[in-house]
């Protein structure tokens, strides 16, 4: 998928929609093309349109109250909803007092629900969080910005309301330059404040799903490796066997080998792409030679381990049951071939690799 | 299981290599002959191996096991770095003729299995 694309470009008429944006609205400056971006205002209204769901679904919750008089004793949706919203309410009023946390509730609950969904939609592979573009973000802190100035104005007074702009009470003698300063100074401070908020959690964003593409291009087979671990013992049902463990036991061996070559293959082709990808011809051969290098040494590490332990665990069974040697001995001979065979294909990838 | 298997893998690296020679010329048809090889002889050197670690459990000590094992593979390992970086041998065809490793070994596994449901529902109808 193209940089800067996501699942949402698939829409049908999601062309029409962009270039009908482009012609009424014109071209955008920010992004440094003749098309305006919609991608973000698509999944912003997904975010929303989810939202409203959810209000629907808690606000039905809240009208059966015998549902709600214990706290449920797992996570559940509406759970995970009541803590955001309680943590939310808990931190306005220790900044600003019960009374205004509670007026202000529903504008910094839905701020911070629209913020925590758009960010961990771009935890979704093939999905761009809308906050990680200053439209979004500049719009929102926006409204956060005028609705502070017309609350304020609002409780104290318009006089009152800005004249604290001038700074505290002091002799006349220090006020007549020090009062104009701090003017300038808190005007400035108010003006700046939604830009650099907007631009810091766009930046976040951005810089985190960079970097998270990176991570998953690198290690896109570390899913796999996680078999590895989910062997953990159910200690509440003990009879109950989960993930791997209902498996044979050559079975699971081989299963956690193929997810242990797996990145390996990976991870070389992903360095050698980048490695194709970089400018410079020094830098090429540096990334190939360390796509080779890593290709065969982890897998025929991991190899070398993987054969230890099949011998190991076969020893293990045969000690513990001589007469069984028989029935070990088949799948022992697979996983140790098809180890073998995945270190080899991972020396070939690494012969192919190589500068 | 060792004729079984060796019959298996060399048969699925006839193939191979046939598919090699039909569909890659006379380079990848030659490299995948040469992987065939590869894979029957690391085929027989794995279920020699496996044998004597399951045979000898009692005396063979567990590092030893993974020892030789580990030694295989190095040998294998320069074995093949050597056909691909020295000897010219294509790796495409190469890693198809390989294939037959994989290929022989599932099989034979597979049929050994079937093989051995059918001898225990033979048993229990007999019993029965």
């Amino acid at each position: 998928m193209p940089h800067g694309e996501s699942w949402f470009s698939f829409l049908p008429y999601y062309e029409a929609f962009q270039r009908w944006i482009s012609q009424t609205l014109g071209t955008s400056y920010m992004e440094h093309t003749s098309r305006l971006g919609v991608q973000h205002v698509i999944a912003y209204a997904v975010v929303v349109l989810f939202l409203v769901f959810v209000g629907f679904y808690v606000n039905r919750r809240l009208k059966s109250p015998e549902d709600n008089i214990l706290p449920e004793g797992k996570v559940t949706f509406f759970g995970f909803i009541e803590t955001i919203v309680r943590a939310t309410y808990g931190m306005s009023a220790d900044l600003m007092g019960p009374k205004p946390a509670k007026y202000f509730l529903p504008l910094i609950g839905a701020c911070a629900l629209v913020i925590f969904f758009s960010n961990a939609m771009g935890l979704i592979p093939g999905f761009l969080p809308p906050t990680d573009n200053l439209n979004t973000t500049f719009a929102m802190a926006m409204v956060i910005f005028v609705t502070t100035h017309v609350y304020g104005v609002k409780e104290h007074g318009f006089v009152k309301y800005f004249s604290h702009f001038f700074g505290p009470k002091v002799p006349w003698w220090i006020a007549w330059f020090i009062n104009p300063l701090m003017f300038v100074i808190e005007l400035i401070s108010h003006i700046v404040r939604p830009i650099t908020l907007a631009i810091r959690l766009m930046a976040n964003m951005t810089a985190d799903h960079l970097v998270l593409g990176i991570f998953v291009g690198l290690f896109a087979g570390l899913g796999l490796v996680l078999v590895r671990f989910n062997t953990k013992k159910n200690t509440r049902f003990p009879s109950r066997k989960r993930g791997l463990r209902r498996l044979p036991k050559m079975k699971k061996l081989a299963l956690r080998l193929v997810s242990f070559a797996a990145p390996l293959a990976l991870t070389a082709t992903a360095f050698a792409q980048e490695a194709a990808d970089a400018e410079g011809q020094a830098t090429a051969i540096a990334g190939r030679a360390l796509a080779a290098g890593l290709a065969i040494g982890v897998a025929a590490f991991g190899g070398a381990l993987g054969q230890g332990r099949a011998a190991s665990a076969a020893l293990e069974g045969i000690a513990r049951n001589p007469n069984a040697s028989g029935n070990i001995l088949v799948p022992l001979i697979l996983g140790l071939a098809l180890i073998e065979s995945l270190v080899i294909y991972a020396l070939v990838i690494a012969f192919q690799v190589q500068p | 299981m060792k004729t079984r298997t060796l019959r298996s893998v060399s048969v699925a690296a006839l193939m191979l290599s046939a598919l090699g020679f039909v569909l890659g010329g006379v380079s990848i048809g030659v490299s995948a002959a040469v992987g065939g090889i590869v894979a029957v002889l690391d085929a027989w050197a794995i279920t020699w191996l496996a044998k004597r670690i399951v045979r000898g459990a009692g005396a063979l000590d567990r590092g030893f096991a993974a020892v030789l094992l580990g030694a295989k593979l190095a040998i294998l390992l320069s074995v093949c770095w050597a056909l691909l970086a020295r000897w010219g041998v294509d790796p495409l065809g190469f890693s198809v003729g390989l294939g037959a490793l994989v290929l022989g070994m599932l099989y034979a596994g597979t049929e050994l299995a079937v093989l051995q449901t059918h001898a225990q529902r033979e048993a229990q109808t007999g019993e029965g």
